[in-house]
């Protein structure tokens, strides 16, 4: 009976053994990789550009390297790109996705699929539009510099567009398009021509109503006043063509940037003023389109079954911050 | 001495509701899903309940044989999805070989029933936490308006129901394993419990990828790698060590149930697989792994699920014509 016992052990042993030789095979050492942060896509007249921003943990000077290839297509930009690095990208690490200042949706959904079929492990992957078309050198140049920059504007604005909200609609999209001072916001739709919202106060409250933020930080009037403030969006539909917009700011800070002095209240209108016009300049601007980019008859459909096209009324409620 | 008390409700849960989360993709939009529940979740309670009644009237050796073949057959097909998921995350760096060990070698100690008894109420109980963290991390990006707008069509209430009642070996088992409490109760409590948690798995991918949700392949997954949480931005590490603790119990649970089936348990107190039947399974599935490396897996559990219908249909015909025949003999009475 012991002996038979014995025998049992000896063969778990065995395969224990086995297993745990067998479980190193095929694995790829972690120096032969090369830990991509970003990827860049830039048209311009040489072609299409795929730029990889590869973190560069030895080099305590340098934090990035940068390799770039042109290509017909992006996958092939991408292939190339991939082939002039010393080891083997990894993509587990990737936050940041850029595609070209000139892509339309269906660009737009081409780059997206792509990344998602190629960059495996995808992780959170933030998307921006540069603003620019920049040209191979330029890019190539300044890509650590862009990728520091929409890191932080991603913080500094609560920027949440992830790579699947390209696809969270059927015919149409809304991506952050990076800009030196803020951001602006592209409508990329399948049927109708692209819309940027180059504005502050009217790029920052697209991205609200589309969901992809919740944080105003813009200047008004002319570069006078300073905003900035925690947004909250509420939606109520008010029959089959009409909808109210309750936007709720807490945490407001408003501050003057020139010489005049206003008391709060004046500048209170002036906030609401400003806000009002980005409003109504962007859903007079989208109200036609049958993508819905805003949302609304997303909510009267759900009320009241059936929608047409919808009107928006923009109720504002403010709460000031506690003054230091 | 080792107290048999037959509780196989944990680790047929776990069996359940890891389909759920490992599927290839989504099968249906969550609003029909949920107006569709009540007629799966009634459509599953009975098939299992009267596949229980046809078993114990018409088991016999061909019977289990067949059973035998689905769940050897389910285990393969079990660490196929997983290994495809690891090569997803971490290509090139998990083999197949790993991927059946790193599954199969927790069995050894899971034959025992007490030993997968008590795994599976922890594992169960992890994999709640790991929903919660899972669904913590990625509220953020989880927005009502991707609820899709879908007029309901004859064809999407027969879709949503196919992939409602999709008939899990785990319902089945239900039959054959030892009974604590009475099977009815027992198969209400499954198929709610399966049905419900499918529907909302995918309401929740339906907020996250909105539109784009069926094209989506292995979504729980790719939803679980946009999360960040605190300190930790993966998360998805975290539901994988879970998911294979969840396929480690079902593959242990399709082990004692095939030895069950083939004659009986030999191992230490009566309660445990013997290790000489444990060597013959992990040989088997490791040469069927090998051979079945690249079939399509999401066409494999199409064919599976339809092998378990056709197989569990007759015995379930029986189990009505016993229920019927029965209530009969009583109103004679």
């Amino acid at each position: 009976m012991s002996r038979w016992k014995q025998k049992k052990k000896n063969r778990l042993t065995a395969v224990f053994l086995i297993g745990l030789l067998l479980c190193g095979c095929g694995a790829q050492p972690l120096s032969q990789r090369e830990i991509v942060r970003a990827v860049f896509f830039d048209s311009g007249a040489e072609g299409l550009t795929a730029v990889l921003l590869i973190c560069d943990e030895e080099n305590e000077e340098e934090k990035f390297k940068v390799v770039a290839a042109q290509g017909d297509t992006a996958a092939e930009a991408w292939d190339n790109a991939e082939y002039a690095l010393q080891g083997r990208a990894f993509y587990g690490l990737t936050d940041l996705v850029a595609l070209p200042a000139e892509c339309g949706w269906k660009e737009a959904q081409e780059l997206a699929s792509l990344v998602e079929q190629t960059a495996h492990p995808a992780p959170e992957i933030t998307v921006f539009a540069l603003g620019h078309s920049y040209g191979k050198d330029e890019i190539t140049e300044c890509a650590p510099e862009l990728y520091e920059k929409m890191t932080s504007q991603k913080e500094k604005y609560g920027i949440q567009c992830g790579l699947q909200t390209m696809f969270s609609k059927k015919d149409m999209c809304a991506i952050p398009v990076y800009e030196d001072t803020g951001y602006a916001f592209a409508f990329l739709a399948e049927k109708k021509a692209k819309f940027v919202c180059r504005q502050g106060a009217e790029a920052q409250m697209a991205a609200i109503l589309t969901g992809q933020s919740d944080r105003m930080d813009c200047t008004l009037n002319e570069e006078k006043i300073h905003f900035q403030a925690d947004v909250y969006t509420a939606v109520q539909p008010e029959s089959v063509d009409s909808v109210q917009v309750i936007l709720t700011l807490s945490n407001c800070r408003l501050s003057e940037l020139g010489e005049e002095k206003r008391s709060k209240e004046e500048l209170g209108k002036e906030l609401d003023h400003a806000l009002t016009n980005a409003f109504t300049c962007l859903e007079s601007e989208l109200r036609l389109w049958e993508e819905d980019p805003l949302n609304f008859r997303f909510w009267v459909q759900n009320r009241f079954g059936k929608v047409g096209k919808v009107r928006a009324n923009l109720t504002i409620l403010r709460e000031d911050a506690p003054e230091t | 001495m080792e107290k048999n008390r037959h509780d196989w409700m944990p680790a047929l849960l776990i069996g359940i509701l890891s389909n759920a989360v490992l599927r290839f993709h989504t099968g249906y939009w969550s609003r029909i899903g949920i107006l569709a529940a009540g007629a799966s979740i009634l459509a599953l309670a009975l098939t299992t309940i009267w596949f229980s009644v046809g078993w114990k009237r018409w088991d016999c050796a061909p019977l289990r044989g067949g059973l035998c073949v689905i769940l050897a057959a389910s285990s393969v097909l079990e660490i196929l999805r997983l290994r495809n998921i690891y090569e997803s995350l971490y290509p090139g760096t998990v083999g197949l070989m790993a991927s059946c060990f790193v599954l199969l070698l927790p069995v050894v100690y899971l034959r025992r029933e007490n030993a997968l008894r008590q795994t599976a109420g922890a594992v169960l109980a992890l994999l709640a936490i790991g929903l919660a963290a899972m669904l913590l991390s990625i509220a953020q990006q989880l927005r009502v308006t991707n609820l899709q707008n879908i007029s309901l069509t004859a064809e999407e209430w027969l879709g949503t129901i196919s992939s409602q009642t999709v008939l899990y070996p785990e319902y089945l088992l239900l039959a054959v394993l030892p009974k604590r409490e009475k099977s009815e109760r027992s198969a209400v409590r499954l198929a709610c419990s399966g049905v419900l948690f499918d529907t909302g798995i995918h309401l929740l991918l339906e907020l996250f990828f909105g539109a784009a949700m069926p094209g989506r392949s292995s979504p729980v997954q790719a939803a679980a790698q946009c999360g960040a949480l605190s300190i930790f931005n993966r998360l998805e590490w975290v539901q994988l060590v879970l998911w294979t603790m969840a396929v480690s119990v079902k593959l242990a649970v399709y082990l004692y149930t095939m030895v069950e089936l083939l004659g009986g348990k030999t191992g230490q107190g009566n309660t445990a697989v013997g290790l000489d039947r444990f060597f013959w399974y992990l040989g088997g599935v490791l040469l069927f792994c090998i051979l079945w490396r690249s079939i399509d897996l999401e066409r494999a559990f199409e064919w599976r699920n339809i092998l378990i219908w056709a197989y569990a249909l007759p015995v379930v015909l029986g189990g009505v014509i016993q229920c019927l025949g029965g209530s009969r003999k009583r109103k004679t009475a």
